[in-house]
């Protein structure tokens, strides 16, 4: 063994590296498996699935966790408030707008197979769970003028 | 020295057999296999003044707030993806992630709030 070549540095490099490129995209598959036989029993299947995905894309979302990271000089103490601002951000106009088209989606199946017009229908929640996810800067700002409108009391 | 990490090695997987956590026994196996590295590493920290141990220390912060923690970084978010999957709560995990890219600015964060 030539101890000049082993680092601790190396060495968490490479298992960040190879549990990064070669497990995860193994267990992709585990969480795949999971999936369908959640899904062939009823349960909820969601997690196994975006799970799955998430597997496959490891360095994607490093990547992404790293630019929220360095939006600002590393001795800015507004640093970490800034990467979360940006993670919430990116869920809320990125992710969100996907999910709310899937759940669109999600309706229009659902209107197809059952076509009771009721508000406890499922069509239904997959609509308003599509414009929630749209309207989420509205709504934080509807909470906000409620809050900030209502320091006086009840007049 | 590699004996000693064998044993680390072989604990990991005694300890997942148990439910516990192998990360612990595998990065003491690997700082155990790059003691001589560390030993050199140091010792290139070493500025043969009277603050020569002020500068090994601060360049030892350095070198784990800018090179070890990015890397336990995409340790966190595989974490924080597998607790996804099973239904295990994932949100601290992103958190950290975020975290320790971010070490010096919380660093700042924290001399700014004290001062």
């Amino acid at each position: 063994m030539n101890f000049s070549q082993m680092s601790l540095d190396n060495g968490i490099l490479h298992l960040a590296n190879w549990v990064g490129n070669v497990i995860m995209p193994t267990i992709a598959a585990v969480f795949v498996i999971m999936a369908i036989l959640q899904f062939s029993k009823g349960q909820e299947f969601s997690h196994g699935m975006y799970g799955a995905l998430a597997c496959l894309m490891v360095s994607g979302l490093t990547r992404a966790l790293e630019r929220f990271a360095s939006q600002a000089a590393w001795n800015n103490p507004d640093v970490y408030w800034m990467a979360l601002t940006t993670l919430i951000n990116w869920v809320g106009n990125v992710i969100l707008p996907v999910y709310a088209a899937a759940q669109v989606a999600l309706g229009a199946l659902r209107i197809g197979m059952f076509s009771y017009i009721h508000p406890t229908s499922s069509w239904m929640r997959h609509f308003l769970t599509a414009g929630l996810c749209l309207m989420v800067s509205g709504l934080l700002r509807l909470a906000e003028f409620f809050v900030s409108h209502g320091t006086a009391g009840v007049t | 020295m590699p004996t000693l990490a064998a044993f680390f090695v072989l604990r990991a997987i005694l300890d997942t057999a148990s439910g516990e956590h192998p990360l612990p026994s595998i990065i003491a196996a690997m700082f155990l296999l790059g003691t001589q590295t560390t030993f050199n590493l140091i010792q290139s920290y070493n500025t043969q003044t009277r603050f020569a141990t002020a500068d090994v220390l601060d360049s030892l912060w350095n070198h784990l707030a800018g090179t070890i923690m990015p890397i336990a970084a995409v340790l966190a978010l595989v974490g924080a993806i597998l607790n996804f999957a099973t239904r295990k709560p994932f949100m601290r995990l992103v958190a950290v992630a975020l975290a320790l890219l971010c070490v010096s600015g919380i660093w700042k964060l924290v001399v700014a709030m004290v001062s």
